[in-house]
């Protein structure tokens, strides 16, 4: 698989932090977190494989382009919405979880909504970009962030601090059973490859996921699990952790880096997820406006020869943003989240109903 | 040819033509020789023409050869011959340095230009440690002389053409035909149709020219002045352009990682060149972000660095009057300022000016308590890093940026200053020179990176 | 003449984005010379019911000339009902605004341990700007003193109770460290108690001598650790690598500079016999100081003469906890670690641990007698 595919997928992994999964799964520690955990790692994997395989039969093509194609205009037009809706909202859950923390943690002082429109402001300017443009991005992007994460990774996993009596005593629940929204938080880790609706448009050649490929994914993705479940709870306290709102966030600040030119790991952190946030809205967003543009699209809107209907959208996208921020305290927040990757989980059925329509009435 | 031929009265006609629409220069000549049967005529403009060689080549054998006959195929036979395709063109040549010679009812055009600036130059733009110490000269064909002269394959093509409405300079395309990428060759020459200055006099004005974006903050062409960079250019498949009468040359197209290189990369040992290379990189970084993240960490996040900084920082700021933003705005300023003078400056005077600028000020500044000493290691960090980019027009363009992340950073902090990074990051990937992507990393190899250009 | 849009839209939006961003500023900046650092927090307890804390900030003033003068310190005191409402009357007492952010020490006063300690260190654990890897410490004979000690070897620009935690300045393995996350945790944690170093001030202010430990266990009395145990838990903790040993056997006496060591338990519950845990250590080391010749021979003797010298000492020490029920080495949460969970885990524990005897098996192994013998 061409290398652009894997950094869709490891934005989502890396994300999941301000996604709230971490508090999720927490929260469902003593019923049966690991078993969901197990569960969403193989159901995940599973999903990646069929739908990357779905998307290397027709390559060049995205969604849109399919769905066009293959299947009646009213049910192309309400898949594609109702697409794209959900697009939106996992990008802007990201986007108020992190102005939130921004807030909480890195400038206080400033009013939350121009920190979020600060944000929206360079989003904008990134969603408007050529989809091969969003690629390079990202990928300078996650290469520049992987040492430092493979360093806050490595600093946690031998702090004397983190206790492992802590992670075993979780490891002692595993006899509880799965509860649905710890596998729809969890199973969030391994979605990012869905973001090829739309930048599949972009890998033109033919090619195939393999085994090895999988495998991958498979390792690195099982590190992030197992990462960003125990470590908070190694570090934090099994029963201790309950009542942490930003369990990853605490996190960083136990860790302490006292041969660095910045001591407290906070803020080592606070940046790279403030990168890595930034991507994962951007990759969100961008295919929200891609998959929006594809249904809709003003011809008569124009203004000196240029259609102003993306504009139209991100003036939309601005409006949810700021209107969610303002109105969401932190606890709604998390509820949302969990409802959001509940549905989110029961959304992908349906997606893989569809991608089996396309298949059957392509006949490849 | 066929045009002129055979018809006395149309030969006459051409020369009066040209001679009356030069004619009030002082330095036309009409010359006609004469001796026994034979008989020719000469026209020029005598500063351009090579008097020297027009003797030698073309008067001497006159008087010399038996007839008419013998003079024509001598002159025919001439490496200078030039073909003739119009009047208009006739006369453009002449300005240029032709010499028209009529015999036998033909006109013969003989290039004998002669050219004041075909000594080749030391390279001054872009010093390197090994390689050739000489760059270009000002004239085009000693130039493409002196790149042909290091890449000898048959593949390399040269094409010229004319530009600019008034000057009609010679502007060549050279490009090797195996490698290079055939979408960029065609979209640098229908630019170039396309454009129509009134008058081009060095290469670095094509760069703008030939942008689609006319309020650009990065080049994207390159210019280089050294012939190994252009010779190592051709073989990697881009295209070169020179310009008659400019020493540099511009390559295309151009990424952003080009910019950083040096020709000394190529030159050193393993080791030292990526130890060369991560300093550079380094330097750029840190002449980037070290304003940015000095108003960052002392005015929003203090709390990010380590204790005994922040009571240092705080401790030489007793007595500063303004914001950090304004303090460091102010010595930017100053440094670039310092920078610009010591380029317009005579080379005599560019040390004094260095000196008092940059030890007096700095001093002065502190002792004064308007900066920090802090402050003034920072900017001096700053210029320093600023100098390791290896080609000018990049690190003119860092200048610029500095500002930018400089403001993001003092109306956000480091978060400003990160989203000014990642900003700065898309500006630079949704750029293309030519149809290549400008911004890019590059993990696999050129060829497989560059043909996979959908992905 | 036509302008596309396209063309404008970039500038026009980098403008507006300028602008937009120019009228938030102000909001958080804040130049670093209109903040004064709190260097460290006290609290101690008053006598007064209606306030009963009172909360000390050691605040560093910074200087033009490091070098030369060095880091001066100024103290603020208040009294007041809560720490936050103390922390708001502070700010009016100084010029700048009082910045948390390199508070890296919070010293408890000895009184205060009887006040639940939840609700007193409640806002440092909710405030964001408090490093959750800050030092908590207990001070003796109050707060106060401990913060207002200057020792005559306090540098310029370094605070000397940074260094005392700090591993990189003094190592000494009767120093614990306890950050703010580990004292929460253990706090909230069923199965492993907290334990904080005492720092005490010598009455001239010239000195902080913090050797000894306090054990606060949950709903109990504190519990004082003297320095010896207070060195045997860092041993047991895993805390340190180099301590020591004295071993005394009829007239020679020896001391034994252990550079490795390593602990490790077990409990092991079997219905049939009486629950234990098994403790193993393992040291390594050297001798450093002996009253007699050392004979080369007899380092098995040596080795062996330690082992029995310490597994007196650790024993002594650890059925000290267990008569006073307090689990600082996480006894409680090992067994919730290696059995499955059910309803009554914490319950079992509670109901085994005072019958809990100890296996305790040492291994000192003495490699060398120095550089002489």
């Amino acid at each position: 698989m061409n290398r652009y595919f894997f950094y869709l997928v490891f934005v989502n992994m890396v994300a999941n932090v301000v996604a709230s999964v971490p508090k999720i799964l927490i929260s469902h520690r003593t019923e049966g977190a690991i078993v969901s955990m197990i569960i969403s790692f193989f159901l995940g994997l599973v999903f990646c494989y069929l739908c990357t395989r779905f998307f290397n039969l027709f390559p060049g093509k995205g969604l849109p382009d399919l769905t066009k194609k293959y299947l009646p205009r009213w049910l192309s037009f309400t898949m594609i919405f109702v697409t794209s809706f959900t697009w939106y909202i996992a990008g802007l859950i990201t986007l108020v979880t992190f102005s939130f923390l921004l807030k909480r943690f890195l400038t206080p002082d400033m009013p939350l909504t121009w920190i979020t429109a600060t944000f929206l402001a360079f989003l904008s300017y990134g969603i408007l970009m050529k989809s091969k443009s969003v690629l390079f991005t990202i990928e300078t992007v996650l290469l520049f962030c992987l040492p430092f994460i493979f360093v806050i990774t490595l600093k946690a996993y031998t702090a004397p601090e983190l206790k492992l009596d802590f992670i075993k005593e979780s490891l002692m629940y595993i006899n509880h059973y799965p509860s649905f929204p710890a596998v729809a938080a969890s199973i969030y880790l391994l979605l990012g490859g869905f973001n090829l609706v739309i930048f599949n448009r972009l890998f033109k050649r033919e090619q195939r996921i393999n085994w090895k490929n999988m495998l991958f994914i498979g390792f690195i993705g099982g590190g992030t699990f197992v990462t960003t479940f125990f470590i908070p709870i190694g570090m934090l306290g099994f029963d201790a952790v309950e009542h942490v709102v930003y369990p990853w966030i605490t996190t960083s600040d136990t860790l302490r880096l006292e041969f660095f030119i910045v001591e407290r790991v906070l803020y080592i952190f606070l940046l790279l997820y403030l990168a890595i946030s930034f991507l994962s809205v951007l990759i969100h967003w961008h295919v929200t406006l891609e998959l929006l543009k594809s249904i809709l699209w003003f011809k008569k809107m124009t203004l000196y020869k240029h259609n102003l209907t993306p504009y139209l959208f991100i003036v939309l996208f601005w409006l949810g943003g700021l209107k969610s921020v303002t109105n969401l305290t932190e606890y709604q927040l998390i509820q949302f989240s969990s409802y959001f990757l509940n549905y989110l989980l029961c959304s992908f059925a349906v997606m893989f109903g569809l991608f089996w329509m396309i298949k059957r009435r392509a006949k490849v | 040819m066929s045009l002129i031929k055979n018809n006395k009265g149309n030969i006459r006609k051409t020369l009066d033509w040209l001679s009356e629409e030069i004619k009030p220069s002082f330095d036309l000549v009409y010359k006609p020789l004469h001796i026994d049967d034979k008989h020719a005529e000469l026209l020029y403009i005598k500063t351009v023409v090579d008097g020297a060689q027009l003797q030698q080549l073309v008067i001497k054998p006159f008087f010399e050869l038996g007839n008419d006959r013998h003079v024509e195929a001598y002159l025919n036979s001439l490496p200078n011959l030039q073909d003739i395709e119009a009047k208009e063109q006739i006369l453009l040549e002449l300005t240029k340095g032709s010499v028209i010679v009529a015999i036998r009812n033909q006109l013969l055009l003989l290039d004998l230009k002669r050219v004041k600036s075909d000594s080749v130059l030391e390279t001054m733009i872009e010093p390197t440690i090994q390689g050739p110490q000489l760059s270009l000269s000002e004239d085009i064909a000693t130039n493409i002389n002196l790149i042909r002269q290091r890449y000898h394959k048959p593949s390399l093509k040269v094409e010229t053409m004319d530009i600019g409405e008034k000057t009609h300079l010679t502007l060549a395309i050279l490009y090797d035909e195996e490698v290079v990428l055939n979408e960029v060759l065609d979209s640098i020459k229908n630019k170039l149709k396309s454009i129509k200055p009134q008058t081009v006099q060095s290469t670095m004005e094509l760069n703008r020219l030939l942008n689609d974006k006319k309020r650009s903050l990065m080049p994207i062409m390159m210019m280089t002045e050294r012939t190994d960079r252009v010779v190592y250019n051709l073989a990697g498949g881009k295209v070169i352009l020179l310009l008659d009468g400019s020493h540099t040359t511009v390559l295309a197209p151009a990424v952003f990682f080009d910019f950083m290189s040096s020709m000394d990369d190529k030159y050193g040992s393993y080791w030292i060149t990526k130890f060369l290379k991560l300093l550079r990189y380094f330097g750029l970084f840190a002449c980037l972000i070290l304003p940015g993240l000095y108003v960052a960490a002392t005015s929003y996040n203090p709390e990010v660095f380590r204790v005994e900084l922040a009571l240092s920082v705080a401790g030489s700021r007793i007595g500063v009057p303004y914001p950090s933003f304004i303090e460091v705005l102010f010595l930017l300023v100053f440094m670039e300022l310092l920078t610009e003078a010591s380029i317009r400056l005579p080379k005599a005077v560019t040390g004094t000016a260095t000196t008092v600028g940059g030890l007096i000020l700095g001093q002065a500044a502190t002792e004064a308590a308007l900066a920090s000493n802090i402050m003034i290691i920072i900017v001096g960090a700053v210029a320093i890093s600023t100098f390791v980019i290896p080609i000018n027009e990049m690190s003119f363009a860092i200048r610029v940026v500095r500002f930018i992340l400089l403001a993001f950073s003092s109306f956000a902090g480091l978060a400003g200053l990160l989203f000014g990074l990642i900003g700065l990051l898309m500006y630079l990937a949704q750029l293309d020179s030519f149809g290549e992507p400008y911004f890019k990393i590059y993990l696999q190899s050129k060829r497989t990176e560059t043909e996979r250009t959908s992905t | 003449m036509k302008i596309s849009v396209h063309r404008l839209g970039r500038p026009f939006t980098a403008t507006v984005l300028a602008l937009s961003l120019m009228i938030q500023s102000g909001c958080g900046f804040k130049d670093i010379d209109k903040r004064i650092f709190v260097l460290s927090v006290g609290i101690d307890h008053t006598d007064n019911e209606e306030k009963p804390y009172k909360i000390i900030l050691k605040l560093a003033v910074p200087s033009g000339s490091l070098k030369q003068s060095g880091t001066e310190y100024t103290y603020l005191t208040k009294e007041s009902e809560s720490i936050a409402s103390a922390i708001r009357l502070l700010k009016t007492q100084v010029d700048k605004e009082i910045d948390f952010g390199h508070a890296k020490v919070i010293v408890l006063g000895k009184e205060i341990l009887h006040h639940d300690l939840t609700e007193v260190l409640d806002i440092f654990v909710r405030r964001r700007d408090i490093q959750r890897i800050s030092w908590v410490a207990v001070g003796k004979p109050n707060a106060e003193s401990v913060l207002k000690a200057e020792p005559s070897s306090e540098m310029a620009g370094s605070h000397a109770l940074f260094n005392l935690f700090d591993q990189n300045g003094v190592e000494s393995s009767y120093i614990v460290t306890t950050f703010l996350f580990d004292l929460r945790r253990r706090m909230l944690e069923t199965g492993i108690d907290p334990i904080l170093p005492v720092l005490s001030a010598s009455k001239d202010k010239k000195k902080i001598i913090v050797n000894s430990s306090i054990l606060l266990a949950k709903n109990k009395d504190p519990l004082k650790l003297n320095p010896k145990e207070t060195k045997i838990y860092n041993l047991l903790a895993n805390n340190v690598q180099r301590t020591d040993l004295t071993v005394k056997r009829d007239d020679l006496q020896y001391t034994v500079s252990i550079d490795t060591a390593k602990t490790s338990f077990k409990i092991i519950t079997n219905p049939k016999q009486k629950p234990v845990i098994k403790m193993d250590i393992s040291m390594e080391g050297i001798i450093e100081e002996s009253n007699q010749g050392m004979n080369i021979n007899a380092l098995k003797t040596f080795s062996k003469q330690a082992s029995e010298e310490a597994n007196k000492d650790i024993t002594a020490l650890l059925s000290k906890l267990q008569e006073n029920e307090v689990d600082p080495l996480g006894f409680g949460v090992r067994y919730k670690a290696t059995r499955l969970h059910s309803k009554d885990t914490d319950k079992e524990w509670l109901r085994l641990y005072p019958n809990m005897s100890f296996d305790v098996n040492v291994k000192v192994s003495i490699m060398s007698t120095g550089i002489i013998e």
